[in-house]
This record gives C-alpha cells, structure tokens and sequence, in this order.
C-alpha cells in the first residue's frame, strides 16, 4: 500500500463523512402540550439547566425538543449517535444503535484538505460556540468518553474542552445541553452514571392520553377525525400488552403513520397491519392478537 | 300305513285290543296314553281315525328296539301336533316320517315328535321330509352324532321364524361339517343359534352361512366366536350394508387366521359408532383399502368414528384419500396415518376441522383480552372454574370471575374454523367487557351518569320500615348496633343492592340483563369491527328462546325484556297489548340506558325502575285475552315512547316494593333461559370473592377492619340467586354449603392463581432458600410433549413422548468439594485454556497494517510525520474486534443404567444390554440387587460424567457462558425422566453443587424427546452460540422405542433426527459417547454432526472441556 493511496482515500472519505448541518427551526412545529413541560422546560432553560428526555420511543420528545428551540427562537443542533442522522426530528425512523459515536465526532477534528490539515468543529462544539440547544438523542447508546466531554460542560463551568486543539471553550449564553434515553429498553450495563444524571433536570414523557393522542393523530397524519379515535383508541389497547409479548408499546409515531395510510386510501385494518401488527414484532402469534384487537376495533 | 294296516288284516283289532297291546308296553306309554286319548279323540273326531292313531302308535313301537319310548312321545305329542294340523288327516304324513325315523333310532323318532308341534306350527306337514332330512345330515349312526341331530330337532323350529327352511337344511351342513372335528362344538353352535339367527334377515342370511360354512372348512375351532361375533356385529351395521360387511369377512376369513374375527367384532364396533347414513362410505373405502393394505383397512375403520369427531363427512373423504396416496407410497406410512401415529395425519384433521379448541387459540385471544383489559388477567377452560367450587358450575359457558376469563374447551358451532373463532372471539369480548366497563366496581352510594340516585335514600327507607315494624322477633327487634356497623362495611356492594329487593330472583336476573345490554352497547360502540359477528351471535342467541306468549306473564315481559337487548331497533317482538304501557317503558328505559356514558350504577337504577314495573304484574298463566301484537322495537323504544321519561323520573324514590299482591293462580316466578353467549354473569359473587380476598390482604398486613366471616358468607349464600348449591357440589355431601365456604375462604388466601401453576415454564430459578421453596420445586414436575420420528413412515408420531422436567434431587457438597480438591490441577490447567478464551472489550481495534478502514488520526499523524521527514508508520487501519463472546450451552447426561457400570469391568461387558428386564419393576430390582453386588470402591461411568460436570462448572464459571445441565433418562414413551442440575437461566449456587451428587444411574436411554427438550429450551434463550452437548455411554434405548423389524435403527433414527432439528435452530449438537462400541451406531445417528468417540473413558474429564472449548471458539 502506497502512501499516496492512503492520501487520497482518506480524503474521499472525509468529505462525506464529517459533514455537519445545522438546523434552525423557522415555522413553528406542531407541538400538543400534555402537562407543564413547556413551562418547566423554558425555565430550566432560562437557568441553563441541562434537561434529560426520559420516555419510550416515539413519544414526541424530539418533537418537544423542536418545538422548545423555535419557542425560544434558538437554532437547534441535533446529533445522532451514528454521527449520520443529524437533522430534525423528521429523520428518525429507525434507531441503529451504533456505539461508535466518539468524542471526536462531537468535538471535531483535523482533516486533510489538499496538504493541509484543517480543524473542523464538530456538533457539539458548533452548539456550544452559537449558543444553540444541543439534542443529544439516544445518549446511553455512545461511547463511555463521550460522557467524559459532557459532564464540565453541564455543570456550572460550562465548558468544552478541544483537546487537540489544546483549547477550552466557554458556552455561549443561549447553549443548553439536552439529552433524551429509553429507560424502558436499557439493560443495567448501559445505565446512565449517577455523575452524568445528576448533572441534568429529568422530565419524563410518556404516551399521551387518549384524547391528546386523538388529537395529534389527527393533526400529524391528516387522517378523519373518527378513525383518529379509533387509532388512539388502538394504541391504548396495544400498549396494555407491554411486558405480555412486546417490549413496548407502540409508539404515537406509528399511529400517526397508520393514520397517513388510512388517509391515502389503504384500508384501516391493512394500515394497521403494516403500521402496528407487523412493525412491532415480528412474532406470529403477538401479531395476531394485535390484529384481533385492529379488527375488533376497525370495520 | 294306517289304513292298510286296518284293511289288509286278517283280522282287524278291535280298539280294546288295540289299547289293551298299546298299554302291554312299558309303562311310561300307558301314561302317556291316558295323558293324550280324550284330547286325541276329540281332535280326531272320527272313530276310524282314532283307531288309525292307535295302531300307529304300536306300529312306531315295533320299529325297532326300544321304540316304544319314541312311541310314548309320539303319543304324548299328539294333542299338540293335533291342535297345529289344519286337517287330522295330514298327522298321517308326520305318523309315517316318524316312524321310518325311529327304525333308524328310538332316540332321534323322540326328539322328532317332540319337536314336531313347533315345526307344524310354523310350516305345512309337506315341508316334514325337509326338516327331517336336515337333522339325518347330522346323524351318522353314533351316539353323538344322534344326539346331535336330535338336538336339532329340538332347536330348529324356533329358528324358521327368521329364516327359510333352505337355510336350516344349510345351517344343519356347516354343523355337520364342525361336528366332524367336535361333536360338543357343533352342539354350542346350535344352541347359540336362536341368538344370533334373529339378527340376520333374508338378505343377509346366505352371506352369513356361507360365512359360516367358509370358517367351518377353514377354522372350524372359531365356528362359536364366529357365529357370536357375526351375530353382535350385525345389528350395529346399517340394514343395506350387513351383507357387504359378512362379506369382506369372508374374504378376510379365507387368508385362514383370526382377523376376521377382530374384523367383525371391532370393525362393526367402530361402523356402529358412526352416523348411519356414513356407513356405506365407510364401507366402499375400507374395501378400497383392502386392496392395498388389510392393516390399514382395519385401522381406518378403527379410526374413522374419532376423526368424523373432529371433521365433517366431506373432509373426511379428503382424509381418506390423502392417506391412500401416503399408503401407495409407503405401506407403513398409511398405516401410521390411518393408526392416528402420523403428524401429518395429525396436522391434515386440524386443517380440516372446523372445531375450534380454546388450547390452540387462547394464547392468542388471552394477548387479546390483556389488550382489552389491560390486566394480566389469563384466560382458562371453564371446567377450571366450575372445578372449584366457589360458585360457578356450568362447564360450558363463558364468564369472569373478575380476575381472569374462563371460555368453553371448544366451539364447534359453524362449518368453519373462522366462524367457529368469531364465536369465540364475541364471547371473549363480552366477558372481557365486563371487565373493561366496570361490572364489578358497583358502587351502591355512587350516581350513575344517566339515571339520578335513588338506591341510599331506598335503603334508608327499608330500614326505617324494618324498624318500625312490630318486633317479631325480640333478637333481631334488638341488633347490635356495632355489628350493623361491621355489616355495611364488608357487604359487597351488590349484596347490599340485591338486599333491597324481596324479590330478589326477579331483581337480580333483571340486572343481569341490563347490565349485560349495557356492555353489549359499549363493546359494539368502542369494537365496531366485531359487530357483523356480534350481530351474528345476537340473532343466534333469540333463536330457540322460549315464546312469551307461553310463559306466565311476569316471566313473558322478562323474556321480552331479553328479546330487546338481543334485537336490532327495526325487528319486531310480541306485545301484549294490554300491558303495551309496560313494555314501552321497559323499552325506554332499555334505549336510555344504552348510552355512551353509562356506568352499571345506571344499570342499577334501571333495575329499580324495572323492578317496580314488574313486580305490579302478577305471574299468571297466559290468559288467551292478551292480545298478542307483533310490534317494532324501534317504535316501542323509539320518541313517541321518550315522554315516558319524564313520567319515571318523578315517579322515582315514590312508592316502596310491595311484592305483588299474588293472586291464587300465580305461578312461582322462574329466571329466564340463559343467553348462551352472555355466560354466566355472577356479579355479586365476584364482589364478595374480591372482598374476602382483600379482608384476607388486610389481616396480612395486620390493619384492625372488619372482616367477612364464614356465618356472612354462608347468609349470603343462602339468599343469593346466584349460587345453586346443587349444582356447585356434586353428590351426596353432608354439608355442601360447607364445602362451597370452605373453597371459596381458601380462594380468598391463595388467590386465583394458586390453581394456574401448570403451564410450562422455566424450573425454578434456585433463588430460593429454605426448606419450603426446595420441596416445592422438587414437586412441581413441568411435561412437554414432543414427537417422534418414525424412519419406516417417514413421518412425525404426534405428541408421542412426555418429557418430565424436574430439579434433580440433592445430595451432599462433599463430592463437589472432593472432585476440586482431587483434580486441583486439572482445573487450574482447563481455566487457563478457558480464559484464553475471554473476549476482548475492545470494539476497535486500531493501528493495524490492515483493516476495515483508514483510521483517521493514524493518517493525519502519517502525514504529519512524512511532512516531518520521518519515516511514517504504515499502520493506518482499524478493524472492528472479532464478534464478541454470546455462548449458551445444555450439558446433556445419559443418566441410564448402565451407567451404573463399573469402568474395570468395562471390557468385558456385554455391550448389547439385551437381558436388562424391559418392565419398569423388574428393572428397578435387577438395578438394586447390581448395585448391591458392585461394591462401590471403584468408579463407575457416571461417577466420571458427575466429575467431568464439575470440572467443566469450573471452567464454564470462568468465562461466563450460560449453561445448563441436565440430566436425563426414562421408561417408555410416557416418562421421559428429564433432571434440572442447573437450569439454563439459573446462577450457580451450593444446591447446583449438591444437586451434582444427586446424578445416578436410573432407566433408560429415549435420546430423542431429551434433545428436544435441551432444543427447546435453547431456542428460547438469545445467543449467538447455542451448543447441545450429549454425553452418552451406548445407543439410544427403552421400551417402545422401535420397530418391528427394526429394532435398534428406529431409535437411532429418532435421535438424528432429534440432532438436525437442533441444528436448524442453530444449535451446534454435539455427540459424545464413552462406549467403546460406539463407532458402529454413531456415524448413522450423527451423519455430518460433530460426534466423538472417547476410547479411553477416563480421559472424559480432560477431555470434555478440550472439546467444549473447541466448539465456541
Ligand atoms: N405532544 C405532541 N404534540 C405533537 N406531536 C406529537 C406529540 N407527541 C408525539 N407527537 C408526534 O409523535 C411523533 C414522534 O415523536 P418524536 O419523534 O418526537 O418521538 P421521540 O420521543 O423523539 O422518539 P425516539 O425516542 O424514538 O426518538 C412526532 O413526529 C409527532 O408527530
Ligand atoms: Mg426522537
């Protein structure tokens, strides 16, 4: 192997790997408050608290998370732990749990650019130098060192070491580290540290009650207000079978997806199937009892 | 003879001298004479014929020696004969054929007189020669052979009421033919004949001797079983198949043999037990069999009655045809799907069968119903509940008891399986709905959303009444405040709401069926999916109900009141119209209460209401000026009748419960019949049940309340009208009430589940500590049933062996703690090699000269240093680290018997075990009585398997793979013994170590459930590496397991067969084996499986770890 060809291949892979986007939210996302977590959530920002988004998937954290940065006119930075998926919540579908997420990647890096080698902020340091709410989705799944660059940044320090740069950054006023995790699937090994939570204020979410869920199922996928019951009704039931065959319920996300479909035209009993049965589980016998409850609720 | 005898004598006796010779001879024909002559002479009529009798008489008794006793009898039967001949003429024809009789034998002519009056009394006198020379085929001269015939005689004319005179004369040969090897024989066929000769008719009859007949030239010796068999058989076959039926015995019976014999007895069995009209089917296709494989003709009759119990007639001609294809293709397949031993047999009755079994479904509809209820409620076979005691007693209807669901076994109702599931499926929902809709958290202080409150201020009023009634009683004139006090406390609150009513019967059925529409609305509002079948089942459920216009009259408006929660608003129902205003406004209150926002406290205001309505109606018969109109619901309920609202609010909290003034013709009040897919709604005993277990909660957590006692619920028994004692508690027991408290006070302590422990499921974890917890696991055995493969079928025996899992029982640490002392290096030598093992925790690794991809810093740092001038390193890659670690492993023991061996005797040990007795017993005691003479100074086979398991412990500890151990052996197919050592998901602990000294030698050695059992438990965990390792000391072996012809292959097969379903699930199985013999079989039983032959059985515990840690790497 030539060291040219180790030149020229590193370069090609750092274009499209490191690239970074920033995402500032400018229309106001649909957003359904079911308790005081706006209110608790602006004043723990105003405090520059660090707030931990507890709840089960799809429950409308990221939603929350968005809806939070444009209310308090901030640009938002999301970071996925795969490093790829750093956009607005619309870009979760699934969740890989890649557990290659470094400190770097948040940080930054040099690069080569041509003979160069050129520092490249990474995500967190971008955040931290713009003053931007940093939504740290999945934080259980990355590596142990990333928490190490975490923890003198939420407490009342509010720095970001750089390393490699030998440097220290200090947060911009408006900086606010958000970070969200599953309780429900995380096994004790990939547990938050006690060092890490308690440097963070824990708002939990969880499923919304049915008449708000009705509501969002309505407003999100367009569907008839009627067979937005229905669903919401639906998701009440499944979820009740939590721990008795599915390891979670099924999430607002899919039922809002049942609800596009219905919209569409694809009859509510398919969409169902698509949307819940079959995306939950691939057991034969748990999607069959949820497709008895789908066809007992759906004509 | 007579005549001439008259005529052509010299000189013709006068009839004194006649009489004078007849009473010359002994004296029995004197008697005889005196017995018969005035009947005779009366009969005869005429003097000359009377004469003619006489001479006759003498003339029998000149025939031959001794004839005068034929002649005796000839005289003392002629009144009879007389009486049966049309004309005294003809007794000239029965006279001379006796008397030709009685040259040849007195005995024979006697037996022929005797008898005569029964024939003639059935056949003309010309048909005499007939008969008699039917009984001379018989008689051959000897002794026997008369007496046989004579015997005949005697029996034959009973026998021409079923049968022609041909067939006697036919009957009488195959005697013969048997009286030829057995005279005694022939005799029993004979006498059995009356009983089996009305059996067969016209059309059968030459079959059936011709049946006869081939057995007496065949198997003579079955000539009995053959007539008795034929004769049970016939009347249970359809009257138009009889004939078929005889004849494929006949073919049957010409192979020589028994079979046709089982053939008649169990193959007419199993015809009888199917439907008549199947009997020709059934027929056509056991011959189409027979042309292929008697055996399996057999059989498929034999099987034919339980698979039509399980399919319809059109399937079941599918059924045959698939097993005739399975039987041109292999013989001993089609006679394992026609035994019922085939599982694709098994599997093609399931598909066709419409029946639906709450087994196969209720995991399914118990996700479901969880769905629905969001509880962990189960969902049960109703005989569970009826079984104990506490109330419930039908076993086929569906209900709650407010913890879980109980349905039906199964429901064969529709012609498809679909239907026969929405079925089941709505009656879920119902009871499910109950639960969902709050049935039983009726509160009696609590509004309801549609109805206003009356119930406290009704209450209040009945105990001021009470009060201010005259004390009858002075006992309860007086009542402890401080138990009334105690008593309001622990009642249910229906108790208190049924305690209202003084009909309590009428109120409590009207609650039921208004509380049973009320959830019907809300489980049609909130599930419309479910309302096509719903609305099945409800049309269903109205047909068959008892007509009101029959009942008495209460009783007809509480059937009309359950007609209108069952009809759609535009069906129509019969009113009386004299009593429309009442019907109306039950329709009313029926169509407020089903309302989106009612509670079942709006069922029980509706109760109230109704219960005041009807209880005016005195429970007359019907009387014929009613006027029965049919009307529309939707008229009756509809908004001409709403004005009727406002007329029941006011009328509400008025007058009290007056029982109705009962007239003279009132008829005692009834509950209606069930609705069958509603079930059994028992509300007020689900709410004390509730109660008792709470009370019983509290005295647990020591809080001072008050408590329901025995004495409240016996009370509550007595008045309930739900309970029926009888039927709660079968046969003649002293104190049923007794019984029904008692289970239901241990229900309230051990809670409903205390019964549901049978599911199969993990062994206990071994967390537990005491003594308690350690006999409960030992008892708790847990079965599984797994099949069989059958290489000569080529097919799957269903369910054919029962796995009994159980924690291996303990013994001392001692050898647990010795075996480490002793091998103390070993073990430290195979952890070594195990720790090698242990996965790195890096994911990455980097700086290599080769990987997945440039690690990125490496570069940078590269170039910096080229940019230096420095030579750069060229490890610039990184490689994600081999797969982590992830191994699950079941350590598999033959814990037969003849690991009991001694390792020196070894060699000269005969490998083929062939004399270990196959009976259980006996097998027991040839162990003890081996065991006794191996003194146990040296090692035997499993004592190395025990040591071997603990070195691998070890090691196993070492390196943190899941494991398991077991051990298994067995008798039969039925007990297959299957020991937890440590379960998969158990920790180590002292008991596993205890519970290695427990291993010992025991029965046999049926490899295939065992593996399949270790295959099952293996799939049920996650890990990327399964292994099965058996450990064996000889070929698979125990009763049954085989096949004629064979004999040691059939288990070989099996257990490969066990092995490559294990390594379709990804487990890698692995065969070792310490016998020595072992290469013969091992190479068939493991095919391309990994297998090894130990040949120095001491080395196992070196070697097994070697092995194991071979395998995961
Ligand atoms: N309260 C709410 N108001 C409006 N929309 C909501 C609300 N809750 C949930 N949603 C909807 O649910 C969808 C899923 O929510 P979101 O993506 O925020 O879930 P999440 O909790 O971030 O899940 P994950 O843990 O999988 O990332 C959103 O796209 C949104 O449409
Ligand atoms: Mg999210």
């Amino acid at each position: 192997m030539t060291e040219q060809t180790v030149l020229k291949d590193a370069t090609v892979m750092s274009y499209s790997e490191y690239e970074i986007e920033e995402y500032t939210i400018d229309s106001e996302p649909y957003y359904l408050p079911i308790r005081d977590e706006v209110e608790v959530f602006t004043a723990a920002y105003e405090e520059k608290i660090p707030v931990i988004l507890k709840g089960p998937t799809g429950c409308g954290k990221t939603r929350f998370v968005e809806y939070m940065a444009w209310r308090l006119g901030r640009p938002i930075t999301t970071v996925r732990p795969d490093g790829k998926e750093n956009s607005h919540g619309k870009a979760l579908v699934t969740i890989a749990a890649h557990e290659d997420l470094t400190a770097s990647d948040l940080v930054g890096r040099f690069l080569l650019e041509g003979e160069e080698t050129k520092w490249v902020d990474g995500p967190l340091t971008r955040a931290v130098k713009t003053g931007a709410i940093c939504y740290l989705d999945e934080v259980v799944e990355a590596r142990k060192d990333t928490t190490v660059l975490i923890h003198p940044l939420t407490d009342h320090r509010r720095l970001l070491p750089v390393e490699k740069r030998g440097q220290i950054l200090e947060a911009a006023d408006g900086f606010l580290l958000v970070i969200s995790y599953n309780p429900g699937y995380q096994s004790a090994l990939k547990d938050l540290k006690q060092s890490t939570r308690q440097r963070f204020v824990a708002m939990e979410f969880d499923y919304p009650p049915r008449e708000y869920e009705a509501q969002i199922v309505l407003q999100e996928s367009g569907v008839d207000e009627d067979s937005a019951d229905l669903l919401a009704r639906l998701g009440e039931k499944v979820r009740n079978l939590k721990e008795h065959g599915l390891q979670e319920g099924v999430s607002t996300r899919l039922l809002i997806y049942a609800g596009k479909l219905i919209a569409r035209g694809v009859p509510a009993r398919r969409a169902c199937d698509v949307a819940i049965s079959d995306a939950l589980t691939d057991d034969p016998s748990v999607q069959r009892s949820i497709r008895e409850i789908t066809t007992s609720i759906f004509e | 003879m007579t005549s001439e005898q008259g005529g052509t004598g010299s000189a013709s006796p006068t009839r004194d001298e006649l009489i004078a010779e007849l009473l010359s001879l002994p004296a029995a024909v004197g008697q005889a004479y005196h017995g018969a002559t005035d009947h005779v002479e009366h009969r005869l009529g005429s003097e000359e014929h009377y004469d003619q009798w006489l001479s006759a008489a003498l003339g029998i008794a000149g025939a031959s020696f001794r004839a005068w006793e034929a002649a005796a009898e000839y005289v003392r039967s002629s009144p009879a004969v007389l009486d049966a001949l049309e004309r005294p003429q003809e007794a000239n024809t029965w006279y001379e054929s006796g008397r030709a009789l009685s040259a040849h034998s007195a005995a024979l002519a006697s037996s022929f007189f005797r008898a005569s009056a029964g024939f003639l009394e059935r056949r003309d006198v010309e048909r005499l020669p007939a008969w008699i020379s039917a009984a001379e085929t018989l008689f051959h001269g000897t002794w026997k052979s008369g007496a046989l015939a004579a015997r005949f005689f005697e029996v034959s004319p009973g026998l021409l009421d079923h049968v022609r005179l041909s067939d006697l004369a036919t009957f009488a040969n195959f005697l013969d033919h048997v009286a030829q090897h057995s005279s005694e024989l022939a005799e029993e066929c004979l006498t059995m004949a009356p009983d089996s000769l009305p059996y067969v008719d016209d059309e059968t009859i030459d079959t059936y001797l011709e049946l006869l007949d081939e057995t007496a030239n065949r198997n003579w010796k079955y000539a009995k079983e053959t007539q008795r068999a034929a004769a049970v058989a016939l009347p249970r076959i359809a009257r138009s198949e009889r004939q078929r039926f005889l004849t494929f015995a006949i073919n049957l019976a010409e192979d020589g043999g028994k079979r046709y014999l089982s053939f008649l007895a169990e193959g007419s069995r199993a015809v009888s037990d199917l439907p008549l009209h199947m009997h020709r089917q059934a027929l056509d296709d056991f011959e189409v069999l027979c042309g292929l494989s008697e055996e399996a003709a057999v059989e498929f009759l034999r099987a034919a009655p339980h698979v039509l119990e399980r399919i319809d007639d059109d399937n079941l001609v599918r059924w045959f045809q698939e097993g005739v294809t399975m039987l041109e293709r292999n013989e001993a397949a089609g006679i394992a799907f026609f035994k019922l031993e085939s599982a694709r047999g098994e599997a093609l009755i399931q598909e066709l069968s419409a029946t639906v079994s709450l087994e196969d479904v209720a995991p399914i509809l118990q996700m479901y119903a969880r769905g629905l209820t969001g509880g962990d409620m189960q969902l049960r076979p109703t005989p569970e509940l009826a079984n104990r005691s506490i109330g419930w007693a039908t076993e086929d209807r569906a209900s709650t008891d407010g913890t879980n669901v109980f349905l039906p076994p199964e429901i064969a109702l529709f012609e498809t399986k679909d239907d026969n599931f929405g079925w089941f499926k709505v009656l879920c929902t119902h009871q499910t709905g109950h639960l969902e809709f709050d049935s039983f958290t009726f509160n009696f202080d609590r509004a309801g959303n549609i109805f206003p409150l009356t119930r406290p201020a009704l209450a209040a009023r009945i105990a001021e009444q009470n009060e201010g009634a005259a004390p009858r009683d002075p006992v309860a004139a007086a009542p402890n405040p401080e138990m009334t006090g105690v008593t309001t406390a622990v009642l249910s609150d229906y108790e208190r709401f049924f305690d209202l009513f003084p009909e309590r019967r009428l109120a409590s059925d009207l609650f039921a069926a208004l509380e049973d529409a009320r959830v019907d609305h809300l489980v049609r509002l909130h599930y419309r999916g479910l309302r096509p079948a719903y609305g099945m089942v409800q049309a269903a459920a109205v047909i068959g109900r008892p007509a009101p216009q029959q009942l008495p009259l209460r009783m007809a408006l509480v059937e009309l009141l359950i007609r209108m929660t069952l009809l759609e608003g535009d069906q129509k129902i019969p009113v009386p119209q004299s009593l429309r205003d009442v019907v109306e406004r039950m329709a009313v209150i029926l169509a407020r209460l089903r309302h989106d926002e009612a509670t079942v406290e709006d069922s029980a205001e509706a109760t109230v209401i109704l219960y005041r309505l009807l209880i005016n109606v005195p429970n007359t018969m019907p009387q014929p000026d009613l006027d029965w109109e049919d009307m529309d619901l939707d008229e009756l309920g509809g908004e001409a009748a709403q004005g009727l609202q406002e007329a029941d609010s006011a009328q509400m909290g008025g007058e009290e419960f007056v029982p109705g003034s009962g007239t003279e013709q009132d008829v005692p009040y009834q509950s209606p019949q069930d609705v069958d897919y509603r079930g059994d709604f028992k509300p007020e005993l689900v709410q004390t049940i509730a109660n008792l277990r709470k009370g019983q909660q509290r005295a647990e957590d020591s809080v001072q309340a008050p408590q329901l006692t025995e004495e409240m619920v016996r009370q509550l028994l007595e008045k309930s009208a739900e309970i029926d004692l009888s039927s709660v508690v079968e046969g003649d027991i002293d104190d049923p009430s007794g019984l029904f408290i008692s289970s239901l006070m241990s229900e309230a302590i051990e809670g409903p589940d205390a019964e549901f422990n049978d599911e199969m499921g993990e062994v206990g974890s071994g967390g537990g500590d005491g003594e308690e917890s350690e006999e409960s696991l030992e008892e708790q055995e847990q079965t599984a049933l797994y099949d069989e493969w059958d290489f000569v079928a080529l097919d799957y025996k269903p369910a054919w062996c029962r796995v009994r899992e159980s924690t291996m029982q303990e013994g001392s640490a001692e050898f647990y703690e010795q075996t480490i002392e002793r091998h103390a290096g070993l073990i430290n030598e195979v952890r070594r090699q195990f720790e090698m093992m242990v996965p790195e925790t890096y994911r990455k690794e980097k700086r290599l000269t080769d990987g997945e991809e440039f690690d990125l810093d490496a570069v940078i740092d590269a170039i910096v240093q080229r940019r230096a001038g420095a030579t750069p390193d060229d490890k610039v890659y990184w490689r994600r680290n081999k797969t982590e670690r992830d191994v699950a492993v079941i350590f598999l023991l033959d814990m037969s018997a003849s690991t009991a061996e001694a390792i020196e005797e070894r060699s000269d040990f005969d490998d083929d075990d062939e004399d270990i007795p196959d009976d259980p017993r006996q097998y027991l005691f040839w162990l003890r009585s081996r065991r006794e003479q191996q003194k146990r100074s040296y090692l035997r086979i499993i004592d190395l398997e025990k040591e071997s398991t603990v070195l691998l412990i070890r090691a196993l500890e070492t390196i943190g793979d899941q494991y398991g151990i077991y051990g298994f052996s067995g008798y039969g197919r039925e007990n297959v013994e299957f020991y937890s050592v440590k379960g998969l998901e158990e920790q180590f602990s002292d008991r596993v170590a205890k519970r290695i000294d427990g291993i010992t030698p025991l029965h046999a050695t049926r490899m295939g459930p065992a593996i399949r059992h270790a295959t099952a438990k293996l799939d049920d965990v996650s890990a990327k590496t399964k292994v099965l390792f058996l450990i064996s000391d000889g070929r698979p072996q125990d009763r049954g397991y085989s096949r004629e012809g064979a004999e040691k292959e059939y288990a070989v097969h099996d257990t490969h067969d066990a092995l490559v379903q294990a390594k379709a699930k990804g487990i890698i199985p692995f065969l070792l084996t310490v016998d020595r013999a072992g290469h013969d079989y091992m190479k068939e039983m493991c095919g391309d499986l990994p297998y090894e032959v130990l040949a120095d059985i001491e080395l196992l515990p070196k070697r097994l770890p070697q092995l194991y840690s071979r395998l995961t790497l």
